[in-house]
């Protein structure tokens, strides 16, 4: 080759050097992440657990005053308002939905600012719905603070909402509400008027969960409330018929610490009767003695049912998408009362894929009592698995 | 003969000149660094800002802004309520400065940490065990930051630190650390602190105020239903903008001040070629001799030429890759005066990475490598076409030469006559001006070996009065060996011309806002609510207070201004609604205006506007300008154009009934106040901040100098970086005389051998060098006054006009031309200095011999 040739071939090496063109590709390799996966929490743990001795404890029972206590009580750290149901269309087509609004404190005490934003006062919502004929189940969560009516509940008129998520009207000893909440290509639009009277659960509405004083809850449930109004899912639009439930809570404790979770069934039987059981269960496997429960015969006086009464058997479990594994079928004994149900969810997959992770879903219930078959369907929530 | 012989050769000529070898080395290496650098600055400074418009915005693909740079904050629910946009973020943002580093800005982003998912992937989400939402939500001092910022402040978590806003000192405590999945975020969060949007709000004094909401929506179609839902929730004035768009017309504010930062680099760019072919003609013309009895020994032409070429590749190469460090370590210490200019101008930039792309790799390569080889393409051509023995004799060269000269001086005209004609013709073109500039430029190059034997005839009898024969001979060297002379001359020339003309520029630019200021600031004191962020146009003055501050007494009169942004054909325009006693006609200085322009301005609904805007817009007294107003669609008819250097945008400015009776709104915002008389200003003053008190947002009180003298520091601040690219550009021309001339005086060594051979004396000598080297600096400078003087005259009427759309006349201080003659002068004499000791200590025969 001729010294002109080299020449060249040097001047053609160096100026193509920079034209391979590393940035990019340094650029490239770098956003290469490992991803991790979200971890299990509960509600406190998501909005931060307290230490904060100063928020009220539930120590002993109260008088319940209405429309009052359907408001918030900020004093406490947590509260809830819990709407489950079981819809239908004429032509028999079934939905099942949840709409919790979930209210956190974070400190005890009032805040003053000039700034609007500044609160304490946290608002969580779990939306979910399920397409039993498509086998769909559907969730969405929101957080929002309790400000600049962005979110918020108030007893008069009562109104619990975060953002378009809301249950509102008249709310006293009975209630007549409406629930809205859309996401997506999804919305629920339903109007709920009890028909049973308020049931005040564990002592007059004293719920203790835990051995330790402090560890407890004000619940009260309406366990009938008749339903009617539209789901849409895209741009299907139906209309439908059906029982809610609706579950109220509020309380400054957490799980004890040998409690890992618990199982809730609220079941409503085609014979107007109403079952709810709680089952709390131990890091050992076994529920704790704090389970406890309530049975609502059709002329609305409740029966309060006590754990060493009640025995539940997993008949079937379920490996989730998450690699969580969940009991799915459940045979639930009541000895006093002699009721023995099976408990079927209408869809496996009816986990919450939310900030914690747990498992919502509509049920269907077949058993009997003394002898008379028992027909129904209900809600189950399952957390800590 | 073999390459490995003829290397040798090289080498060894190399080593018996290593002052030779190190300038030239030294002089690629400036050449580069200079050009490097700036580019380096240019690009990181917009880059920084495309960033971090990302990554403030997050994902976000929409932005809502308000006119005033203000949203009112139950704007964010109304879209959250009535639109059910999931996917909408509200943002406070403003900057604070660390108590330590007090030139650094930090953005300080208030964040609604619920809204935050698919925003801004950076802010911990719910539920991650990092964030603690009591403490970031109820601490008000509460910040996060990312790991490399935490680290790089030594902060620790739960450690305070301190910081500085609005002249007060806040104490931020670092509660978490921001996550970073994305290497560009993690670079941009650099100079980020995110906090609850409650507590931003509290710390920038913006409550019930956002600065923007970004939104992700589902379509970035405009007919989309969506858009219009949201449409019709905005305020007066608020807009939905593209995010894309945003980091665009960003830019577009930035272009005029990198427009005139290339400009600069591109003139350093060609004193940096002329000093690259400048060392390379030498190191090639001053081994003629040697090169000649290479070819006399059976070298051929093209084993002389490829020696050459892969020499100067070498030494080009050597010489870039040092050039490319030092200008990317020269960027560093420029991008801090750059940024600091941005922020004083535009918006809050911290330029964290200094990006050094591929492109400004390629440039520099390119002037240091390919620059070097075509420069020594001449001598080489030359060297190797000749004949060997013509090769050998100098005077051949010189008379070869004196032909060209005249044909370089009548091309060196039709370049400078090209010049203006591609200036005069180049309109709004840039790259046409730049094109222009080049050319003349290259004109006056070719021309300055004419122009030198001008002066050296007018010279000569001068020198012969005070030096006689010494001093003369001095003088006509210079002409007989111009071929290498010139070069040199024209190297100095060019530096010394660019220095004059951007030092120029920057002084006549700083008389006439000086002189504008003069006669702008009439009023006593100049109030206005305290900017709360970049982005906003401060508070609005309540009506009580307005009055309070009328009845002060001492308080002659009061002129009012309101600033607002309104949409209009040219895009969106600033206007100034303003009022003001009949004295405060005088502040404004007239370009142009009608016959009894202030009679009509107040009878009829008109405006005047202000230079910058009527250049940008190409507008003159007499045209309309359409303003949409809440009425409709409005035409004013423009009455005059003002000076005004305030502001690059510019504004229109219209009477304050006329925009009372259009846009029904009497806010006010800023106030001027003229006194009675001088002696109640102390008094008036201190009534004025106790009414301040009494307002819920600070309000800044300026007095007539304070005003003045804060404006002049931005200026200074703007054009710091460009002094610094005159100094450098002085360093440059400085060094590469030095070379040049320690070149040119070591290869008169045999000349002078046979002076000292006939009687002249080492004293004589030394005068002889000397004396040479100051004719020659001096020649250079006095050629750059004038050539110097045009370029800031293109500088001043074609480049900055066109980018930022103020004019001035241009004067040309005494002080710079003595700075430019001591330069020039100096780097001379000094590089006369070396060649003349050593010639004095050789003995005359050794130095007649050619070899020694």
């Amino acid at each position: 080759m001729s010294p002109g040739k080299y020449f060249f071939l040097f001047i053609l090496f160096i100026f193509s050097c920079p034209a391979i063109d590393w940035i990019p590709l340094a650029e490239a390799l770098d956003k290469i992440v490992i991803s991790e996966s979200k971890k299990p929490l509960s509600v406190s743990s998501v909005l931060g657990e307290t230490t904060d001795e100063s928020f009220e404890k539930v120590l002993k029972p109260r008088h319940f005053k209405f429309p009052e206590d359907h408001g918030p009580h900020p004093a406490f750290q947590n509260e809830w308002w819990y709407f489950t149901g079981n819809l239908m269309t004429d032509s028999g087509r079934k939905f099942g939905y949840q709409l919790t609004l979930f209210r956190n404190s974070l400190s005890a005490k009032t805040l003053r600012s000039s700034s609007s934003w500044k609160t304490n006062q946290i608002m969580m919502g779990h939306f979910a719905l399920t397409d039993i004929q498509q086998q769909k189940h559907h969730s969405f969560e929101r957080f929002s603070r309790i400000a600049l009516g962005l979110a918020g509940a108030q007893a008069r008129p009562f109104r619990v909402w975060i953002e378009g998520w809301e249950v509102q009207g008249a709310a006293g000893e009975n209630l007549a509400v409406t629930l809205s909440a859309s996401q997506d290509e999804l919305s629920l639009q339903l109007s709920l008027v009890n028909t049973k009277p308020l049931v005040l659960q564990g002592n007059q509405g004293f719920s203790q969960k835990g051995s330790q004083a402090g560890n407890a809850s004000y619940y009260y449930s309406y366990t009938r409330l008749a339903s009617s109004g539209t789901v849409q899912i895209d741009s299907e639009r139906f209309e439908v018929q059906g029982w809610s439930w609706m579950d109220r809570e509020w309380s400054t404790s957490a799980l004890e610490k040998n409690q890992v979770g618990w199982d809730w069934f609220a079941l409503q039987l085609e014979t107007g009767q109403e079952l709810m059981y709680y089952q709390l269960r131990q890091k050992d496997g076994k529920p704790s003695p704090q389970s406890s429960g309530v049975w609502v015969p059709q002329n609305g006086t409740p029966v309060k049912l006590s754990d060493d009464k009640v025995v539940i058997e997993v008949l079937n479990t379920w490996r989730s998408p998450s690699n969580k594994v969940y009991p799915i079928k459940w045979r639930l004994q009541e000895k006093s009362l002699g009721i023995d149900l099976v408990i079927t969810p209408y869809v496996r997959n009816q986990e919450m894929t939310t900030s914690f992770l747990y498992w919502e879903g509509a049920v269907k219930v077949q058993g009997q009592q003394m002898k008379k078959s028992l027909q129904g369907r209900g809600y189950v929530e399952m957390t800590g698995y | 003969m073999t390459y490995v012989t003829l290397w040798k050769s090289s080498l060894r000529y190399a080593m018996h000149h290593p002052w030779q070898f190190t300038l030239s080395f030294l002089g690629i290496a400036l050449g580069v660094a200079v050009v490097v650098a700036v580019d380096i600055t240019n690009e990181s400074a917009q880059r920084s800002f495309a960033d971090s418009v990302e990554t403030i915005n997050g994902k976000a693909t929409h932005v809502i802004r308000g006119l005033n740079g203000t949203l009112p904050e139950k704007l964010f629910t109304k879209i959250r309520l009535q639109t059910g946009l999931r996917q909408a973020a509200p943002l406070v943002q403003g900057s604070v400065f660390h108590e330590q580093f007090p030139g650094k800005v930090f953005q300080i982003l208030g964040v609604d940490p619920f809204s935050e998912q698919n925003i801004r992937g950076y802010v911990p989400s719910l539920g991650d065990s990092q964030l603690d939402l009591r403490e970031f939500l109820l601490e008000s001092n509460s910040i996060l930051t990312s790991r490399d910022l935490a680290d790089s402040l030594s902060w620790k978590l739960g450690e305070s630190q301190n910081f500085h806003l609005h002249q007060k000192t806040h104490s931020f405590r670092l509660a978490g650390f921001l996550e970073s999945p994305e290497a560009l975020e993690k670079e941009m969060l650099a100079s980020i602190m995110v906090m609850d949007i409650a507590n931003a709000q509290l710390l920038l004094q913006q409550t019930g105020e956002l600065s923007h909401i970004d939104l992700v929506l589902p379509s970035l179609d405009t007919k989309h239903p969506f858009y219009h839902q949201l449409l019709s929730l905005l305020p007066n004035g608020a807009v939905i903008e593209l995010v894309s768009d945003r980091v665009q017309s960003a830019a577009q504010l930035t272009k005029a001040f990198s427009i005139n930062l290339n400009a600069l680099s591109l003139l350093t760019l060609i004193v940096g070629m002329f000093l690259i072919y400048n060392t390379m003609t030498f190191s090639v013309v001053q081994r003629y001799p040697l090169l000649g009895r290479l070819r006399a020994i059976g070298v051929t032409r093209n084993e002389l030429a490829m020696l050459i070429l892969s020499e100067a590749l070498l030494l080009g190469l050597g010489g870039t890759m040092l050039g490319l460090v030092g200008g990317y370590l020269l960027a560093h210490g420029m991008i801090e005066a750059v940024s600091q200019t941005i922020n004083d101008l535009y918006y809050s930039v911290s330029v964290q990475t200094v990006t050094l792309s591929t492109l400004t790799l390629n440039k520099g390569l390119l002037l240091g490598v390919l620059g070097t080889i075509i420069s020594t393409l001449p001598p080489v051509w030359h060297a190797s076409q000749s004949r060997p023995q013509l090769v050998l004799s100098r005077s051949h060269q010189e008379t070869r030469s004196k032909g060209n000269r005249l044909l370089l001086f009548v091309l060196g005209n039709g370049c400078m006559f090209l010049a203006f004609i591609t200036l005069w013709q180049a309109n709004n073109s840039l790259i046409w001006s730049y094109a222009g500039l080049f050319l003349f430029l290259i004109g006056s190059t070719l021309c300055l070996p004419q122009w030198t034997i001008w002066i050296v005839w007018m010279l000569t009898p001068l020198v012969r009065v005070f030096s006689k024969v010494i001093g003369v001979m001095a003088l006509r060297n210079i002409v007989a060996h111009l071929s290498r002379t010139g070069v040199a001359m024209s190297a100095l020339m060019l530096g010394i011309a660019t220095f004059i003309s951007v030092g120029g520029m920057v002084h006549s630019f700083r008389q006439t806002v000086v002189h504008w200021l003069s006669s702008s600031l009439r009023a006593d004191f100049y109030l206005t609510a305290e900017q709360s962020s970049k982005q906003s146009f401060g508070q609005v003055l309540p009506n009580w207070w307005i009055h309070a501050v009328e009845e002060i007494p001492g308080v002659d009169n009061i002129g009012s201004i309101l600033r607002l942004k309104v949409p209009s054909e040219h895009g969106v325009v600033l206007v100034h609604a303003a009022a003001f006693p009949e004295k405060g006609e005088d502040s404004f200085l007239f370009k142009e205006k009608t016959d009894q322009a202030w009679e009509h301005y107040y009878k009829t609904p008109s405006v005047f506007i202000s230079e910058p805007f009527a250049n940008r817009h190409q507008l003159k007294t007499g045209d309309r300008l359409s303003l949409k107003t809440p009425q409709g669609q409005i035409t004013f008819p423009i009455l005059g154009i003002v000076y005004d250097y305030a502001s690059q945008q510019g504004f229109a400015m219209i009477h304050r009934p006329h925009f009372e009776k259009y846009w029904q709104n009497s806010d006010i915002q800023g106030l001027s106040i003229y006194l009675s008389s001088q002696n109640h200003a102390k008094a008036v003053r201190s009534q004025l901040e106790k009414l301040a008190a009494r307002l819920k947002f600070p309000v800044r009180i300026l007095s007539n100098r304070s005003l003045r003298n804060h404006t002049l520091d931005v200026f200074d601040r703007t054009f710091l970086i460009t002094g610094i690219l005159q100094t450098l550009i002085a360093v440059v021309v400085f060094l590469g005389m030095l070379s040049a001339l320690m070149a040119l005086q070591l290869e008169r060594k045999k000349e002078m051998g046979v002076l000292r051979a006939v009687g002249m004396l080492p004293k004589q000598l030394w005068s002889s060098i000397l004396q040479q080297c100051t004719y020659m600096g001096a020649i250079g400078a006095s050629l750059a006054l004038p050539v110097g003087s045009i370029l800031a005259w293109i500088l001043i009427y074609v480049i900055n006009l066109r980018s930022f759309g103020w004019s001035f006349p241009f004067t040309l201080p005494f002080y710079l031309i003595m700075k430019a003659f001591i330069i020039a002068i100096l780097a001379a004499v000094l590089a006369g200095i070396y060649p003349a000791w050593k010639m004095s200590n050789t003995s005359p025969t050794l130095a007649m011999k050619e070899e020694a």
